[in-house]
């Protein structure tokens, strides 16, 4: 008699421990983006709007980080902070997913793109 | 020219110029020689009228000249006027200095440098979420290295590459003949030895082209003698076979020496009509060519509101807010980035602007349909988020 397996999620599933809250601002079809590591508690009360407002007014990025916020603001005239394809007008935790690092430890991942939509509808 | 200048024939050279013989009229003949007697032309080759302009007329004994071409121009514009015979003398020398045959180097075309070093690192993304610093060129080519199979040829050729002996023995080859061209002659002399010195100071010229090219190309091996060999390997791979993909960003050479097509998949995406009903765009390639002006094209067969009709190789209407740009890194990718961000984040399903709409109204002739593209609302890619709707909030 074979043992029943159980098949994992094809989707993390939604965090109900606090748990810490990486926040990716992706400028465009970038490949990376500006990381931003937030505690548990500090971020729960604050909408992924917010948390991301702090981020881009932060002053204490690297060079390369610095040059990754130029980007974002660059998109950003004209442009707007997407997160699934959604306004990020709503708590982290209707974003964020769970992943783990290569060590095992679980956070909560919330990708956001900097996308300046074009107008279209015109030949150029 | 020097079909129409005999060898016989005698030149006169002053001043950096090159005189020919005035054609003997006795009229013409009588004026000029009045001319010079009253003082309006120098008379001799040794007079000069101190100007930087040429003595219109010189005379030298009962022989008049005028001014024809600067000899250094000769020299100098050889490659322009006649390129073909340019490109031949060329040939010569390296043979003659068995330049040619040591030189296997890879010549990297600056496009492709700029593809692979400035552009892909942009698009590409790398394992986990710690700090990040800016991949340098070597490891961009590991990146490369460990995502794609390197074939041993490549690995093969990277040692000969590494080897810069042949290319020093060249350049020592080099350093033997003369380098210096030698200086324009003066005075009266056969059109022969206006030609011999034209020979030796056009030699002279190639020479020192092929040892800064060579100087070029010693230093840029060096460099690379200095990483890895796989890196090499890598590099002799992708600009021999003139394509890569990575992370959805890739690139190919166009035929016919067109420069690159640059392209970045979408991916699949999903699009609201007014009715909030969802359509399933699948993946596509938005590109950009390094030759002119850059503009969004989508290489797919495909169809979308913001392209004029189903077929490949077509335009993406980006709007009138487009630039005129030109092939550079940023540029390239800003372009890119337009193209995408229209494809997926720019068609507004409540004013629908673009070529076609997703919702026809009634009655209206569809020259591209989308209801084939329709999914159910509660599809299971939808609902699971697999696969983003993008003009939710645009």
């Amino acid at each position: 008699m074979s043992d029943i397996q159980i098949k994992p999620a094809d989707r993390p599933k939604k965090s109900q421990l606090p748990l810490p809250l990486v926040l990716e601002i992706i400028p465009g079809q970038a490949g990376e983006g500006l990381v931003v590591v937030l505690e548990p508690g500090s971020y729960e009360t604050s909408t992924l709007r917010e948390l991301c407002d702090q981020a881009l007014k932060r002053s204490d990025y690297s060079i390369e980080e610095r040059q990754i916020l130029e980007d974002i603001k660059r998109q950003l005239k004209g442009g707007k902070l997407l997160c699934q394809g959604r306004d990020i007008d709503a708590p982290v935790q209707a974003f964020g997913t769970v992943e783990e690092t290569e060590a095992g430890e679980a956070y909560l991942y919330a990708p956001v793109r900097a996308i300046k939509p074009q107008e279209g509808g015109a030949s150029p | 020219m020097w079909r129409i200048l005999p060898s016989h024939l005698n030149v006169l050279v002053h001043q950096g110029h090159l005189y020919v013989p005035l054609l003997f009229d006795p009229d013409i003949a009588r004026e000029s020689h009045a001319l010079i007697s009253q003082g309006g032309a120098p008379e001799g080759a040794a007079g000069g009228s101190g100007s930087a302009a040429p003595p219109a007329l010189l005379a030298v004994g009962e022989a008049l000249f005028v001014p024809a071409v600067g000899v250094s121009s000769l020299v100098d514009n050889y490659a322009r006027l006649f390129p073909f015979e340019h490109t031949e003398r060329r040939r010569t020398l390296r043979e003659r200095y068995s330049l040619t045959a040591d030189l296997f180097g890879v010549a990297l075309d600056p496009t492709l440098v700029t593809i692979i070093f400035h552009i892909l690192p942009h698009f590409l993304r790398r394992e986990g979420l710690r700090r990040r610093p800016r991949l340098t060129e070597g490891e961009i080519l590991d990146l490369i290295r460990n995502r794609l199979p390197t074939p041993y040829h490549y690995c093969r050729q990277a040692r000969e590459f590494l080897d810069v002996k042949p290319l020093q023995e060249a350049l020592q080859r080099l350093e033997r003949a003369a380098s210096e061209p030698p200086p324009p002659p003066e005075g009266l002399m056969p059109a022969a030895d206006v030609r011999a010195w034209w020979e030796e100071a056009l030699a002279a010229l190639l020479l020192a082209e092929e040892r800064t090219r060579l100087l070029q190309e010693l230093e840029s091996r060096e460099h690379w003698a200095a990483a890895q060999e796989g890196r090499l390997a890598v590099l002799l791979q992708v600009a021999e076979k003139g394509c890569l993909e990575l992370d959805g960003f890739g690139f190919h050479r166009l035929k016919g020496g067109r420069g690159y097509r640059l392209y970045k998949r979408t991916g699949p995406y999903a699009l609201q009509d007014y009715y909030g009903r969802v359509y399933l765009f699948p993946d596509c390639r938005v590109a950009v060519h390094t030759r002119g002006r850059l503009r969004p094209l989508v290489v797919d067969h495909y169809k979308h509101p913001f392209l004029r009709r189903q077929a490949s190789s077509q335009f993406i209407c980006v709007g009138p807010d487009s630039e005129d740009l030109t092939f550079s890194a940023r540029n390239a990718i800003q372009v890119i980035e337009e193209g995408i961000n229209t494809l997926l984040y720019s068609y507004d399903r409540r004013r629908r602007r673009g070529y076609h709409r997703l919702d026809p109204l009634p009655g209206m002739m569809r020259l591209v349909d989308f209801e084939d593209y329709r999914l159910p609302p509660d599809h299971p890619l939808i609902v699971s988020g697999r696969v983003e709707v993008t003009n939710r909030e645009t």
